[in-house]
């Protein structure tokens, strides 16, 4: 009866995942003229950390532990994306710590040691704790009466401890050293705790005569940690303390990072002392923001800027405090976080160019999912990026730049679905052994194949179909192929025909699957979907249940999902879905070839409503191929992503016409697309809103 | 940054900034939560016989917990169980999708709109904007996810405003670095106080400038620099708070982890202990989104690990494994909120529980899975609001109340008196 629930379960996923139709508009100039209008919209998470990577050279994408981002198409919606207190206080702390990690001067490296009699001193001053304190002081003796007291301390049990709260001066490795032994008669224990956890547990045995060295090494931010020297023997036995010579606290070890010091030296090259303090702030900042802002920065924007080192000032910091702060406020400011488009007259829906530099963030945002450099903002003050010649030469400029790897793993991993890879979690019962490694791998694959057809020019179309992809000695292995060795993603030309483009993915197969089984109505929608850009309708509501008594037994899938199509009810979606999902039933729930379903013969022959038969995987590329549809569903995509809003057809469909007919004419290679996806109105004009109806 | 060398043992590091205001309450702290679990439950004939292992038997005082329920044995006479509530905005609602329909009006009862983006001012936030009168933070909003990327309707249940969906914090440790100030526990005194001032003075003047930026804007992106705007007067607030003298011990920072059992626990800890150092009153918990397609290998039925889809199996069919599958998963849901249920019965606060000076609402977006309605909700009440609710019943009403109708009532509980709410409220519902 597993297999009748399963069924009855297809019809109603469809509906629940579709996306979004924008309702319609009208303006003078008739539909084709209507650029759209794009919503407010922040920085969601990606962006942001490109941004941080570009602007301050901040490599540890600090958004990932932001909450996730809404989506609708893709992630950069205007319309899905909002900000709430709980991100507006993310963005203020991660511009604190981001500013500070990267413009902190290089932190002189500290060596300290502490003498053991000096710690328990400095904690119990005049012999008693303070009040509050879960300490108790004791006094210097040590374990064996009338043995004259050295300058060590012996530590008798867990509550009496040392503690230390150090000032770690920049983030990275240090070394902490204890040096101890054994006090009493019996084998001493020794705890090394860092701000309440341990990070280190040992026996001491050394001698009083000649103590060990301990050394831990730690990873630590910025900043007072508190350090603790334990002996975690709760009896009071006196026969087991541990004595302790001294604390030793060295670092950071790490390499220094020239990046960050060419950053440092760039940002700081006005000199205060000569140049003077308000010459070399205004300068500084001004800078940095027309940077951050994306726009050269007006006096009052300056002045507010220049307020913040006038701030620190009167506090008695110095200078660098106070340009970091006005580094930290221009990062917090609505200018920062939004990608603004001014309207001159707000309300009207009057199309109208976008500024250049308006022009220059959507450029760059589109193809590098991050801020423009100081080349693409000159070419746009200087007022000619809204010239078509110009435009097109600095988006082949941006899309030949590395960065632009942004249009393989932001736009095409969304475009593909990968990142509902993330929280797939095949059965392990079903498909034992997998696991984060081989996930990682199917990403990767995808990942660098989608990048081989921007970065080689490729057609678009052989996605479908190429004989080359890109395995691990674990990922081929899990297809069968052998020869490929090691774990770093290998180039591969396939020889197999049973692999060989985007259906034959495991990354694919394994999203468009449920967690115990294959699911051949998500892969049929995910095509329909992804690649012909036909999105079913939903179902009837009350879909009604499937009769009972079905016998499943000896039964594929398949065979058991016939019930659908010979439903009139549930046929209309079905006979497009099922046979494209069927097709691929070769692949199990994890993407490995099946030539059999168990015990059951697998059927994958299928065949369109258009009359076009196919069978298996190879022969539905083929036929997908040929289909008109996939080049303006990738155009669709694209533009989609490109301007931040769901599309409408009725405005939008004479530009899908035009990026079609060029896409076509031009070998379908996804750079001429993205060229042409900029050359539209949709992106180099806007309007106001219309008034929202619900 | 400055430099302290040789400090002297700062307070007890466990010490957190706990500011009250000069007139809070004494003794009556009354908290309000709100709690999400997708895809509905099951009420189905099939051969004849009514399949129902949530709804409990008999009325009043003196029924009988169901088999999903038995978690909450030992709090019987804390929650009340309501059969029969109806959300008749949900209904009226254009998305396609039942569960996104649900789930965007689950705390707002109104029909969700837009393109998925347009949802209403949840209760929560209704009462929050009351209640953070006496706290540091006036809501937290906390959940699971499993990030496929969702319009705004399926993936937040709280909402400040139509436009304003609020994110959901689903790492304990991050949440609790923001309540407890963590990352600012080793400062000195003098450090925090700078640190402090740096950042009101930046809030102040970004604030001041943005009002310059929304004036120069059509009235679509006004609404949505609003979030911005009220996300810094927010955080203003909170920081302009009086520091207090009152000790909160909030433990050691919850560490990452990948197992959502433990991340659920997790987060529970977090918001007990934010209410009970008083650090908010407000809170709502969403496990995952609409149409949760998670898997739990970790539960049985009938003696095989849950490998299934719960969105797939909350389409039943009456078939008796997938009754199965989804009662196994209600039931670990329920000791999920039992846990949570008898931590806040553990904290006294002047001769009375937490858990009886709160007003927690527990439902889903739907009833029965199969037909996606919204009328027959699962819902619980738990929690005493200080004497203004009588747990300890089953009420079952044979006439539909709405949703909003309730609501009125839990909020008037927690002192929160409005006279309408959502989009189709009459009157408060009477829970006798």
């Amino acid at each position: 009866m597993r297999a009748l629930a399963i069924i009855a379960s297809f019809a109603v996923l469809v509906s629940c995942e579709g996306t979004i139709q924008v309702p319609g508009t009208l303006i003078n100039g008739g539909p084709c003229a209507d650029p759209g209008h794009v919503t407010l919209r922040r920085l969601n998470r990606v962006e942001y950390n490109h941004t941080m990577r570009d602007l301050l050279g901040d490599t540890t994408s600090p958004a990932n532990t932001f909450p996730p981002d809404p989506s609708a198409s893709f992630d950069n919606n205007g319309d899905v994306l909002a900000m709430s207190a709980l991100l507006l206080e993310l963005y203020e702390s991660t511009a604190s710590r981001v500013v500070d990690a990267a413009l902190l001067p290089p932190a002189a490296p500290i060596s300290q040691r502490y003498d053991a009699r000096a710690l328990h001193a400095a904690m119990c001053p005049g012999g008693t704790a303070p009040p509050g304190s879960d300490y108790t002081c004791f006094g210097p003796v040590n374990s064996t009466a009338g043995t004259p007291p050295t300058a060590t301390l012996d530590i008798w049990e867990h509550d009496y401890y040392l503690d230390k709260l150090e000032a770690f001066p920049a983030d990275g490795d240090y070394l902490l050293s204890v040096r101890v032994f054994q006090a009493g008669a019996v084998v001493a224990k020794l705890n090394v705790l860092l701000d309440g956890k341990v990070v280190h547990q040992s026996d001491v045995t050394a001698a009083r005569a000649s103590p060990a060295t301990i050394t831990v090494p730690v990873t630590v931010a910025a900043g007072n940690h508190r350090i603790q020297i334990r002996n975690p023997n709760s009896a009071r036995a006196y026969d087991r303390d541990l004595g302790v010579d001294f604390l030793k606290v060295e670092g950071p070890n790490n390499p220094p990072n020239p990046a960050r010091e060419a950053l440092r030296t760039r940002t700081f090259a006005c000199n205060p002392v000569t140049e003077g303090e308000d010459v070399c702030a205004r300068k500084i900042l001004g800078e940095f923001a027309h940077r951050a802002y994306r726009r050269p920065v007006t006096e009052d924007e300056l002045d507010a800027l220049v307020a913040m080192v006038t701030l620190a000032k009167a506090q008695g910091d110095d200078f660098q405090t106070g340009i970091r702060l006005g580094f930290k406020r221009a990062l917090t400011s609505a200018e920062f976080l939004f990608k603004t488009e001014h309207d001159a007259e707000p309300d009207s829906v009057a199309a109208h160019p976008v500024s250049d530099v308006e022009l220059a963030t959507r450029l760059s945002y589109f193809l590098w999912a991050s801020t423009p450099d100081d080349e693409l903002l000159r070419a746009a003050e200087q007022g000619t990026l809204s010239d078509p010649a110009s435009l097109e030469i600095q988006a082949r400029r941006l899309l030949a730049d590395p960065r632009s790897d942004a249009l393989v793993e932001v736009f095409a991993a969304q475009w593909l679905k990968l990142r509902t890879l993330n929280p797939a979690s095949p059965a392990l019962d079903v498909y034992p052994g997998f696991d984060g490694a081989l996930k990682t791998a199917m990403r990767d694959e995808t990942l660098l194949f989608m990048r081989s057809f921007i970065r080689e020019d490729r057609s678009a179309l052989e996605l479908l179909d190429a004989r080359h992809t890109f395995l691990n000695e674990r990922l081929a292995g899990h297809y069968g192929i052998s020869g490929i060795t090691g774990p770093a993603m290998q180039r591969v030309e396939l020889t197999t025909p049973q692999r060989g483009g985007l259906l034959t993915h495991g990354s694919i197969l394994t999203l468009t699957s449920v967690p115990n089984r294959t699911s051949p109505v998500k892969r049929g929608k995910w095509v329909l979907d992804q690649l012909l850009c036909q999105e079913p309708p939903p179902p009837p509501p009350n879909v009604p249940g499937l009769p009972e008594g079905v016998d499943a037994t000896g039964k594929t899938l398949r065979q058991l999902a016939e019930a659908h199509r010979t439903n009139v009810a549930c046929s209309g979606c079905h006979v497009q879905m099922d046979p494209i999902g069927f097709s691929l039933e070769h692949f199990d729930g994890v993407g490995h070839w099946r030539d059999k379903d168990g015990t059951l013969t697998i059927d994958a022959t299928g065949g369109l409503p258009d009359g076009r038969t196919f069978d298996g995987a190879g022969e539905l590329s083929k036929v997908l191929k040929d289909d008109a549809r996939v080049p303006r569903c990738i155009s669709r995509k694209m533009l989609t992503y490109a301007i931040g809003r769901e599309l409408n057809n009725a405005t939008d469909g004479c530009a899908l016409d035009t990026l079609t007919e060029q896409m076509t004419k031009n070998g379908n290679r996804l750079t001429e697309l993205a060229l042409q996806v900029v050359k539209t109105r949709q992106f180099s004009q806007r309007r106001g809103a219309l008034p929202v109806t619900r | 940054m400055l430099r302290a060398s040789g400090v002297a043992l700062s307070l007890p590091f466990l010490e957190a900034m706990i500011p009250r205001t000069a007139h809070a309450q004494a003794g009556k702290a009354l908290r309000l939560v709100g709690w999400y679990l997708p895809n509905g439950y099951y009420r189905t004939t099939t051969g004849g016989a009514l399949k129902d292992d949530w709804t409990p038997s008999g009325t009043g005082t003196n029924y009988t917990l169901s088999p999903i329920l038995q978690p909450l044995l030992p709090f019987k006479s804390d929650v009340q169980v309501l059969t029969g509530i109806r959300n008749p905005p949900a209904e009226l609602s254009n998305i396609s999708c039942g569960h996104a329909r649900g789930t965007g009006s689950f705390l707002s009862c109104i029909s969700p709109g837009g393109a998925g983006t347009l949802g209403g001012l949840s209760m929560d936030q209704a009462a929050a904007a009351q209640l953070k009168q006496f706290t540091r933070y006036p809501s937290i909003e906390l959940g699971t996810d499993s990030d496929g990327g969702d319009v705004p309707i399926r993936s937040a249940i709280a909402w400040a405003d139509a436009n304003t969906p609020l994110a959901k914090e689903t790492r304990a440790g991050s949440l609790f670095d923001r309540l407890f100030a963590g990352p600012e526990a080793n400062l000195t005194m003098a450090e925090r106080q700078k640190r402090l001032f740096y950042r009101k003075s930046v809030l102040d003047s970004v604030l001041a400038s943005a009002n310059g930026l929304k004036a120069r804007l059509g009235s679509g992106d006004q609404q949505k620099l609003d979030g911005y705007l009220n996300g810094v007067r927010e955080l203003e607030q909170r920081l302009a708070a009086p520091a207090g003298t009152a000790a909160c011990m909030p433990g050691t920072r919850p560490p990452p982890t990948g197992d959502i059992r433990t991340q659920v626990k997790q987060l529970i800890d977090v918001m007990v202990l934010a209410f009970q150092c008083d650090v908010t009153r407000v809170s709502t918990f969403m496990f995952d989104r609409a149409g949760s397609d998670l898997a739990f290998p970790f539960l049985t039925a009938n003696g095989a690990p849950i490998n299934a889809g719960w969105h797939g199996t909350s389409h039943h069919h009456g078939v008796a494994s997938n009754l199965a599958q989804l009662k196994s998963i209600l039931i670990w849901q329920m000791e999920q909120f039992a846990y949570f249920l008898g931590k806040l019965k553990a904290i006294d606060e002047g001769g009375e529980s937490v858990l009886a000076k709160s007003c927690i609402f527990l439902s889903s977006e739907i009833g029965d899975g199969d037909l996606h309605e919204h009328k027959n909700l699962p819902v619980i009440i738990a929690g005493g609001a200080g004497g203004a609710l009588s747990p300890g019943k089953h009420l079952v009403f044979s006439n539909e109340p709405h949703k909003s109708d309730l609501f009125l009532t839990l909020l008037k509980s927690v002192g929160v008196n409005l006279t309408k709410f959502g989009a189709d409220s009459t009157t408060a519902l009477v829970l006798s």
